[in-house]
């Protein structure tokens, strides 16, 4: 099953599968790392809920829940899914 | 003596990579800040001597890619793209290698020669990475030199590799990511249409603009489009794009990043020996559990705030003093030596009154860049930005807006503005530097004190005051709103920010980026101070008195007639039926028109007015009991007097470094001055009108 990174609760990680959305955001995010076949760890969520910090590529970026919702990711134990 | 050779090099790196260090490394003492041309962005330049070599360092603004997303990377792309500077020094963080390579690979594309600086060796070493420099340093056909930034480690070696590089004309295009047969192709073609614009390619690296056009970089394409073969050349790249869309089934962009990060991860995999990088949680991860906490998050985030806000306004107070005694000593001291009369009146009060004005306010400014430089250094501001910005980010803010409200309220708006900076994106940054006025500053606070004072019960007095500190926030959440509904509607901000790891700030690097940024305040604030202050000098001080004054009148009264003569005074009474349907005066006129050179001089100007002569402005005393005499004043009056303080234009102090760091736009100034005063005026008006018809106007 695919989720998007949004959805995903702290400690939770998972393969990304797609980046939705387009133009300057899009690249940034592809810039920073975030490509299909990416290992990506939900670290934590802000205090007031939004944004949230991920573990990409053994650095921590953060990101908005609007921004996360647009990165669909395999979830760990959905691995069977791959295939 | 023979003459020293002459080359420049630019140091380009991520954010976070120690970049600022190994630059004062080389550099030393010998650097100096300017600006690049039109952006805001600081030119950071030094000069150092090696062998026969005089060296010219570029320290260019951190940029994680070369598309370029803020003002800062524009700035870089800019300068690594078409300066061609001699050799570019690539520093990396080595301990996180895959996401810094990212941007070497990119810069590979360039013709530029390249040497990488790996710092923060050590740090990698204590993680357990064993780096194979010679292997990978053939991998990326490079010299590779290790360097420990904050121990002034490998600087020389760094230099040595720098002459090295120069002199054997080592190309860095030697190797390049391979994008794939399939892209290659679509290289090939816009190559080749890219080719018959000699003067594009000269100015240009050919390979970088046809894989930016593949990447679809808007900059890029806006480069192109305006070239000789623009028609052609974006025609063909549309055509490549959907190809490869089609035979990739993702956007091209995507798999040349792909591509990007798998020819890192291959060399990673040959070049390093051994590596023991386990999942283990280090100690920036133990400091953000309790920072970042879901209870103690924000408490902290408050301490912090509080915290420099405290530094800076406690600590800065006696030296704030010292500068105001040291100009108060030297207007004494010119008005000895120069003949009582206009001249004196001109350096005394026009122009050392005017510059001791921004001067006094140095320290200040400098005790705040150091409080915020040790944030930002140790990796705490990122932080702060992340537990902030989902409240701000509501309002069309952005997490990072916090701090220059926080540093406007009771202190100043002008470190305010200038601490906008860190914002990345430009209609972030717009808004919040338009909405850090409305905070009540220092400046605002003896207005409040006199009217509250004078017109309303003690025992209400402090939640008066209160009440002024919250609507003041409001009005800037409010404004803020409205910016970006009305104003930037459309324009979008997106928060992707890295957490960096916390790190121990070196006082060098802190000493030397207050600094530079202090010189930046004091050139830019006091150039344009100097003018104005003399502008309002002579504002208030011509016509001259043309003799009216009688046998026996007190200066005070001098000074009343003086005033009322004024272009200021004249300009005072030109406004009042302006000003009436607020319930104020021509005399209010005068005041509110002085207070735009500094808040603190609506006070003064009421002393003036009211024959009091010079008024300090810590005491109030007797002024407070003459505006309670008054009869033409009523509490109503008062109050929307102080809502017209509270929330119009700023002092032309503020206004001045707003247009220096809005990127010397007029329009926004102009923008800001009538709309924070219509904003004033419209608020006045409801609470006056609205008072009078709910009788309270007496």
């Amino acid at each position: 099953m695919e989720r998007t990174l949004n959805k995903l609760n702290p400690k939770e990680s998972g393969r990304v599968k797609k980046i939705l959305g387009e133009g300057q955001l899009r690249k940034k995010l592809l810039d920073m790392g975030i490509i299909p076949g990416t290992t990506v760890e939900v670290v934590k969520v802000a205090p007031l809920g939004d944004p949230i910090d991920i573990k990409v590529r053994g650095y921590h970026l953060s990101l908005r829940k609007e921004e996360a919702a647009l990165i669909y990711v395999y979830v760990e134990e959905d691995k069977l899914c791959l295939s | 003596m023979m003459k020293k050779k002459q080359i420049t090099i630019a140091l380009a790196g991520n954010p976070n990579s120690g970049k600022s260090t190994i630059f004062n490394n080389l550099t030393g003492a010998r650097q100096h800040v300017g600006n690049y041309p039109g952006v805001t962005v600081e030119k950071k330049e030094g000069k150092t001597s090696f062998q026969d070599y005089e060296i010219n360092v570029v320290d260019l603004p951190g940029t994680y890619s070369l598309s370029p997303y803020s003002e800062d990377e524009f700035v870089a792309r800019d300068f690594i793209v078409q300066e061609h500077p001699d050799v570019i020094v690539s520093i990396i963080d080595s301990s996180n290698l895959e996401r810094n390579l990212y941007l070497v690979t990119q810069l590979m594309e360039l013709d530029t020669p390249l040497i990488l600086a790996m710092n923060m060796s050590d740090m990698a070493e204590k993680k357990g990475q064993d780096v194979d420099y010679s292997e990978l340093s053939k991998l990326l056909a490079m010299l590779i030199v290790p360097t420990i930034g904050n121990k002034n480690i490998g600087t020389k070696e760094l230099l040595a590799a720098v002459i090295k590089t120069h002199e054997n004309k080592i190309k860095a295009s030697k190797i390049h990511v391979k994008y794939g047969p399939e892209v290659q192709e679509e290289m090939c073609k816009l190559e080749q249409i890219l080719k018959k614009d000699k003067e594009l390619v000269n100015r240009y690296p050919w390979r970088w603009l046809v894989i930016k056009m593949l990447e679809n970089d808007s900059s890029v394409l806006d480069i192109i489009r305006n070239c000789s073969v623009g028609q052609e050349a974006t025609a063909q790249n549309e055509k490549s794009r959907s190809h490869l869309q089609a035979h990739f089934g993702d956007d091209p962009e995507v798999i040349i990043a792909d591509r990007r990060y798998g020819f890192i991860s291959g060399a990673c995999t040959q070049a390093l020996k051994e590596t023991t990088i386990e999942e283990r949680h280090d100690l920036s991860d133990s400091i953000d559990r309790i920072v970042l906490n879901r209870l103690f998050g924000i408490p902290i985030f408050a301490l912090v705030m509080y915290a420099i806000f405290k530094f800076t306004f406690t600590f800065s107070e006696p030296v704030v003093g010292y500068f105001e005694t040291f100009f108060g000593w030297f207007g004494e001291t010119v008005a000895s030596i120069v003949p009582a009369g206009l001249f004196q009146s001109f350096l005394v009060d026009g122009i050392i009154g005017g510059v001791g004005g921004v001067l006094g306010f140095l320290p200040l400014v400098l005790f705040m860049f150091f409080a915020i430089a040790f944030f930002e250094d140790s990796g705490y501001m990122a932080r702060a930005a992340f537990v902030m910005d989902r409240l701000m980010s509501k309002f069309g803010l952005h997490g990072k807006s916090f701090l220059p409200m926080m540093i406007s309220t009771n202190g100043c708006a002008i470190p305010g503005i200038m601490a906008t900076r860190t914002l990345e994106s430009k209609k972030d940054r717009l808004i919040t530097m338009m909405v850090v006025p409305f905070m009540i500053c220092g400046a605002k606070l003896p207005i409040f004190a006199l009217f509250i004072g004078a017109f309303f019960p003690a025992s209400y007095s402090t939640n008066i005051m209160f009440l002024m500190y919250i609507l003041s926030i409001v009005i800037a959440f409010c404004s803020a709103w409205l910016l970006k509904k009305f104003v930037f509607q459309g324009e979008v901000s997106h928060f992707v920010m890295e957490l960096p790891p916390y790190r121990v700030p070196t006082i060098k690097g802190l000493l030397l980026k207050m600094g530079e940024r202090g010189w930046l305040y004091v050139k830019k604030a006091g150039t344009i101070i100097v003018l104005i202050s003399i502008i309002i000098w002579a504002g208030f001080t011509f016509p001259q008195n043309s003799g009216v004054t009688k046998e026996g009148m007190t200066d005070s009264e001098i000074a009343t007639i003086q005033l009322e003569q004024s272009y200021a005074g004249k300009a005072g009474s030109l406004i009042e039926p302006l000003v009436k349907p607020i319930g104020m005066d021509g005399r209010s006129g005068i005041a509110l028109l002085a207070g735009v050179a500094a808040k603190e001089v609506v006070v003064s100007t009421f002393g003036t007015i009211y024959s009091l002569g010079e008024v300090d402005v810590e005491e109030t005393e007797t002024l407070r009991e003459k505006l309670q005499k008054d009869p033409s004043w009523s509490p109503l009056k008062a109050m929307s007097f102080l809502i017209f303080c509270l929330i119009y234009m700023p002092c032309f102090v503020a206004m001045a470094v707003f247009y220096e760091e809005s990127g010397s736009k007029l329009k926004w100034t102009l923008f800001l001055m009538f709309w924070t005063t219509v904003m004033a005026w419209s608020a006045s008006f409801i609470v006056y009108q609205g008072g009078m018809i709910l009788g309270l106007g007496i």
